[in-house]
């Protein structure tokens, strides 16, 4: 029988479908299979740290001097320190490698973005376990952490229905969020608890990324449009079998380097009033969530703002997640000391 | 001998069957893939002939039944050391997996030219066109993550193969020794093409369904995603 909602899946979300709806070319298709397998087996992440990061870009012709695919020759020239100065390789799409361009070295996506744009070329961005793919300047799939499974459509005992979006929120959240267990780093001083510049982009990316695994029948979309509208969820969920609509609203709590003090109830208000304006715009909205992702130096409750209208399809209850940025026996000891002082 | 006589008819099918498996090395070796096994060549053969139907491309269907390694067809085998025995392949190394040896062939220079000029029929070079398409796929996944680790090159397709709809349904009764349904138009692996031909149809209307319009090539793309996603998905509960 088949499996209509996996082929849904794969028709809408599926990497190696979108690398050819853009390149037109299996070559491209089998390059990414190799990579991956490469990235899955062959790199050795237990030495590399976690700030490794290196560029691929496919270009057409020349065999190259040695082929990166080539079992464990990759690992032993990042090793030797191939990758230190340039981080930018440029290969054939049978994985021949012609050259590390020099004087490049490409710190983040958005660099590599650029790059891809102004090289005209096909460029895989990998940032330890995150990999990012661009065709001339426009992102093309995205993939949190390669070490899961990374394939849209594959059976993972994490999927579920759309209409369970509150569990897969906040299953996200306890596997790949809390104490920063994943790949996924938010803290830039975690002692501080200050978090990294625009954090709403990485909680958002890194939960679209989950969602778009686990989700078992609908489409997840980032920066999808409202009908007929300018504006732009964070993430939508759109099912397969009726077409409804599950819009995911996401604000961070608390301080960053560049903000001049803790976003607070100001701001969970105005995400409650924005997601209120995307659910009375798109009119196949089954309902809305505003998922909250808190820095902030207490773990209070959001004081909503008793004249907000909540929208009949809007969750009544936002999801609020504190993040944590201390160890067990600090906690411990921080507890213990208020238990002391009360007796 | 009357050019319609048993004889002559069965030599004509022996004929095309030949020439077809000789496009399969012809591609391999244009697509620089490794030397074919007999367990490789059995698996390529049977997916360019039970997706045909979406081109109606009409090839001399061999009988495949379900074996232990996947479909086989005892003709491949006949033709193979035929075509050796005729220089148009030729042994090229030897594949150990477990207790047994494998040859591996590849396309000699005399197979080459005899393509060459059997392509000059336009039939002859929309097969020779179609099991192009199939191959690319083939070499396309044949990398790809998890798949099949104890075989190497084109044998590693083994595992996908496995989850091919009719011979996956066979293989879920134990049929073995059944004939596979070849060349039929509405066997499962055709309603699963069928499905992807009008795929953007299934969607609500809510999707923009321009989008997810297929080509043949895409639709072939997509059934071997499916193929794979469906391997990942077994692997993952075991």
């Amino acid at each position: 029988m088949i499996d209509k909602n996996k082929i849904l899946k794969i028709i809408t979300s599926s990497p190696t479908l979108k690398i050819f709806k853009e390149t037109q070319k299996i070559e491209f298709l089998s390059f990414y299979n190799q990579l991956e397998s490469l990235l899955k087996r062959d790199i050795p992440y237990g030495e590399i740290g976690e700030k490794f990061v290196f560029c691929i870009a496919i270009t057409f012709g020349d065999r190259g001097e040695w082929n990166m695919f080539d079992k464990g020759v990759l690992a032993l020239k990042i090793k030797e320190g191939l990758l230190d100065e340039n981080n930018v390789i440029l290969s054939n799409a049978k994985g021949d490698v012609i050259n590390v361009v020099r004087g490049t070295y490409i710190n983040n996506y958005v660099e590599a973005e650029e790059f891809s744009e102004k090289q005209s070329q096909f460029v895989f961005f990998i940032k330890y376990m995150e990999v990012h793919l661009f065709m001339n300047g426009k992102a093309i799939y995205y993939i949190v952490n390669i070490m899961r499974p990374s394939r849209v459509g594959v059976d993972t005992p994490e999927m579920l229905p759309a209409r369970e979006y509150r569990k897969l929120i906040t299953n996200h959240h306890d596997r790949h969020v809390y104490k920063e267990r994943g790949s996924f780093k938010y803290w830039r001083n975690k002692a501080k608890r200050i978090l990294i510049d625009k954090p709403e982009i990485q909680f958002n990316k890194n939960l679209y990324s989950y969602l778009n695994l686990n989700i078992a029948d609908g489409h997840v979309d980032r920066g999808a449009t409202i009908s007929g509208m300018e504006d732009r969820t964070d993430i939508r969920i759109m099912t397969f079998e009726s077409g409804e609509i599950y819009i995911i609203e996401i604000k961070c709590l608390g301080k960053t380097k560049l903000s001049s003090s803790e976003k607070s109830d100001e701001r969970a208000n105005e995400g409650l009033i924005q997601l209120g304006i995307y659910l009375k715009d798109e009119k196949d909205s089954k309902t809305g969530v505003l998922v909250l992702y808190d820095g902030r130096k207490e773990n209070k409750d959001i004081i909503w703002d008793p004249e907000i209208e909540w929208h009949p399809q809007m969750d009544r209850n936002p999801m609020r997640f504190f993040l944590e940025s201390e160890s067990a026996s600090a906690k411990a000891k921080k507890i213990y000391a208020k238990m002391k002082k009360r007796k | 001998m009357s050019e319609n006589s048993p004889q002559m008819l069965q030599d004509n099918k022996t004929f095309r069957r030949s020439n077809e498996i000789l496009y399969v090395f012809y591609s391999a070796d244009e697509l620089d893939l490794p030397s074919l096994s007999k367990i490789g060549i059995q698996k390529c053969i049977y997916l360019c002939e039970i997706l045909s139907p979406l081109k109606e491309i009409i090839l001399s269907f061999l009988n495949f039944i379900y074996y232990h390694k996947g479909p086989f067809s005892k003709d491949i085998t006949n033709i193979s050391d035929h075509l050796v025995a005729l220089d148009g392949i030729e042994v090229d190394s030897f594949s150990t997996y477990g207790k047994y040896s494998y040859v591996n062939y590849k396309i000699t220079e005399a197979g080459k030219s005899l393509v060459e000029s059997l392509i000059y029929d336009p039939t002859e070079k929309e097969k020779l066109q179609w099991i192009k398409i199939v191959m690319r796929l083939i070499d396309a996944y044949k990398d790809a993550f998890d798949l099949s680790e104890e075989y190497s090159g084109v044998d590693k397709i083994i595992d996908l193969v496995y989850q091919e709809p009719s011979f996956y349904e066979i293989k879920q009764r134990n049929g073995k020794g059944e004939l596979i349904p070849m060349g039929d138009k509405n066997n499962l692996t055709m309603e699963l093409i069928h499905f992807l031909e009008k795929v953007e149809e299934s969607l609500p209307p809510k999707f923009d369904r321009e989008k997810y319009k297929l080509d043949l090539e895409t639709v072939l793309l997509a059934f071997f995603e499916y193929l794979y996603v469906k391997y990942l998905s077994e692997k993952a509960q075991t």
